[in-house]
């Protein structure tokens, strides 16, 4: 007779604490349209990211996928000649994420994560 | 294709094995003096080291002793820089190994003591002297550069700039821009930028005459300008004459590399064609799988690849395209491109790639298409090519290696850019070397065209880089895709005739500047009317300098010539 309420009080338990977890946990995230500000404030975190350098990033980010690909930008030689690369490589990702109301950013490769000011991003 | 490939995912490993492969070929240094020598030091006891001609150490016993070293880590890739004290001459006996391991034809260089050199000319002199069949330099992909600048990033296919492409014609006063592309979906799409037409003024600057130098140094900076949401108004003339304003802001651009494709009914039958203007692309895949697709329920008889402004990309998606064209049975068992080194490292084996691999879910991204399914197959034993000077890398490849395994491919247009050449580009002590290091081959073995694939109507004997077809400049007087379009009008008249057209005068008007293009130097800034020497002004190019060279990595970057690309 007292295992039931014993039993309750734990299923409670787990519940809320998987609950917390939960809320805890980030999931990938996607930005609706419209969303230029989100844009900038991503613009300048990843350039932040990167030691303070220029990256080009496409009006739509993070609109149609949760994960931005950079790749190093094409060189060109002295005489004028771009060079790209002819063979893929591993890109360097950043990924955005939603973690109950906040939005963030996070570097796949260091696992670094920057918390945006922005709150728009959806679950995806 | 089991004996080159176990799957297709060998594809994406093999392009991070060249580059280990290489450098753990450069670190082992093969060949007998090489591998027997013992470093000599100077009378100093300073150990540095003594230059003895013709005797190499391995680079590894150079690498990372710098004059000055870096300390903390790249904030690209977060890995400490190796660096320790060192010296110059230090420095300049890893140029002279690194090149001497992995250069394609260190056999031709003339081995000098560093000691009479700077770190920047003895590198520019580790190179060969020899001229290709045209007179030109083989070798003009032989540099050095900071590190710092060259480690930018960039979402791939994303560009800053407006969405114009340009052809520069002339780069002196009285210069001549002329737009030969507007990317779709930007505001000059939008605002009707069209093709043909050529820039007058910007800002209200005359582009054309001007020769103040502070005007041009405005200029520079609204026509390569990298901070968004910047604006700038531009004066353009189109084709027919009539002047015409639009105000423009700075944008990160992102391309669209399948432009146009479509199928067309002619009396020989359905032709399809595509405009793909690049293979650097992750989701290029999924768009060419679906065209394809489509060409095979239209159940076209002809195709035309119109890659004109193709300055290349991913080998594995040209290969798959012309996987795509050519099907199972004329690539069973053959060579999409041999990646052929120096003696001292193994040629590399590219198949022709026959399913999808999901390159975008490959290289860090989500999945675009499901991978492995095989590819559409039009089963063509001929197709139609349109080219100019911007074609390049793996557009050339795509040529090449249709040619190889016996497709007759129709080349329209001018001579590709020629670079069939690659490197993997390597730091050290935080500069950054470029040093030819491979060539492409098709599955016959022939890769030699330093001067381009170029159009023939009577290819001669023993000319490889000749290739059946029409040589035709192009001339922005109708739109890309368009039937009556010089090019692809041309390849449809050979489709029908089996013979090339004869060129109307207004298709040799962009003659003179293309041919002007083929021989001048690839880089030139614009200046004082006749005096290339005269300082600083305006960066350009011609349209050759749109050439893109085959490379493995492209770790590296120059900000300062980046802004000569689309803009």
């Amino acid at each position: 007779m007292v295992i039931k309420p014993l039993i309750l009080i734990s299923l409670t338990v787990s519940l809320l604490s998987a609950c917390s977890l939960r809320a805890n946990e980030s999931v990938a995230a996607l930005l609706p349209e419209n969303s230029s500000a989100a844009r900038a404030e991503i613009v300048e975190t990843v350039s932040k990211a990167l030691g303070g350098k220029k990256v080009p990033i496409a009006q739509d980010v993070f609109q149609e996928s949760s994960k931005l690909l950079l790749a190093s930008a094409p060189v060109t030689s002295p005489a004028g000649v771009k060079v790209i690369s002819k063979q893929a490589k591993q890109a360097l990702v950043f990924e955005l994420r939603k973690q109950g109301d906040n939005c963030i950013l996070k570097r796949l490769d260091t696992e670094q994560e920057w918390l945006l000011k922005t709150k728009l991003c959806i679950e995806k | 294709m089991s004996f080159i490939f176990k799957n297709k995912q060998s594809l994406l490993s093999l392009s991070v094995a060249l580059g280990i492969t290489l450098l753990s070929g450069c670190g082992g240094s093969s060949g007998s003096n090489d591998t027997t020598f013992t470093p000599p030091t100077n009378n100093n006891g300073d150990n540095e080291p003594t230059w003895v001609q013709d005797q190499f150490q391995p680079s590894s016993d150079f690498v990372a002793q710098c004059e000055t070293p870096r300390t903390g880590s790249s904030p690209i890739t977060n890995i400490a820089y190796p660096d320790k004290e060192g010296s110059e001459l230090l420095e300049k006996h890893w140029q002279r190994a690194f090149n001497h391991e992995t250069y394609l034809w260190y056999k031709e260089v003339v081995d000098k003591d560093p000691k009479n050199y700077g770190l920047e000319e003895y590198f520019a002199q580790l190179k060969t002297t020899a001229l290709t069949d045209s007179g030109t330099p083989k070798d003009q992909f032989h540099w050095m550069q900071p590190t710092s600048e060259v480690e930018e990033q960039t979402q791939l296919g994303v560009t800053y700039g407006y969405g114009i492409s340009f052809d520069y014609q002339s780069s002196t006063a009285p210069r001549s821009w002329q737009v030969k592309n507007v990317t779709p979906d930007t505001q000059a799409f939008t605002a009707g930028v069209s093709r043909g037409s050529k820039l007058l003024e910007v800002d209200g600057i005359d582009f054309v005459n001007t020769t103040n130098q502070s005007e041009l140094d405005s200029l520079n900076s609204a026509m390569f300008s990298r901070n968004e949401g910047e604006s700038h108004t531009f004066k353009f003339v189109d084709i027919n004459n009539e002047e015409y304003e639009v105000t423009l802001q700075t944008a990160a651009i992102s391309g669209v590399p399948l432009q146009l494709a479509k199928t067309i009914d002619t009396p020989q039958g359905k032709v399809g064609y595509l405009l793909l203007n690049s293979f650097n692309n992750a989701t290029v895949e999924k768009d060419l799988f679906e065209q394809f697709n489509q060409f095979s329920n239209d159940q076209i008889t002809d195709l035309v690849v119109d890659l004109r402004y193709n300055g290349g990309g991913f080998l594995a998606i040209s290969s798959q395209l012309a996987y795509m064209v050519a099907g199972r049975d004329t690539t069973r068992n053959k060579v999409y491109e041999t990646i052929v080194y120096n003696d001292k490292i193994a040629n590399q084996v590219i198949p022709f790639v026959d399913t999808t691999i999901d390159l975008r879910r490959l290289i860090g991204g989500d999945s675009i298409i499901q991978e492995n399914q095989p590819l559409p197959t039009l089963d063509l034993p001929r197709v139609y090519v349109l080219t100019t000077g911007s074609s390049c890398s793996a557009s050339e490849s795509f040529i090449n290696s249709l040619i190889g395994v016996g497709v007759e491919v129709i080349q329209i247009g001018d001579t590709t850019c020629g670079k069939p050449y690659g490197f993997v580009s390597q730091d050290n002590c935080g500069s950054t070397y470029f040093t030819v290091q491979f060539k492409g081959e098709n599955h016959l073995g022939f890769g030699d065209y330093a001067d381009g694939l170029v159009p023939a109507k009577l290819p001669e004997a023993g000319k490889q880089y000749q290739v059946q077809g029409c040589p035709i400049q192009e001339d922005y007087q109708e739109a890309l895709g368009d039937e009556q379009e010089v090019l692809l009008s041309s390849a449809l008249y050979y489709l029908a005739n089996n013979s090339c057209p004869e060129v109307s005068p207004k298709a040799n008007l962009a003659q003179a500047s293309s041919a002007v293009n083929m021989t001048t130097p690839t880089s030139m800034q614009i200046n004082v009317e006749g005096k290339s020497d005269a300082g600083p002004a305006l960066n350009t190019r011609t349209p050759l300098q749109d050439a893109i060279i085959n490379d493995v990595y492209f770790d590296k970057f120059h900000h300062i010539y980046s802004k000569q690309g689309e803009q």
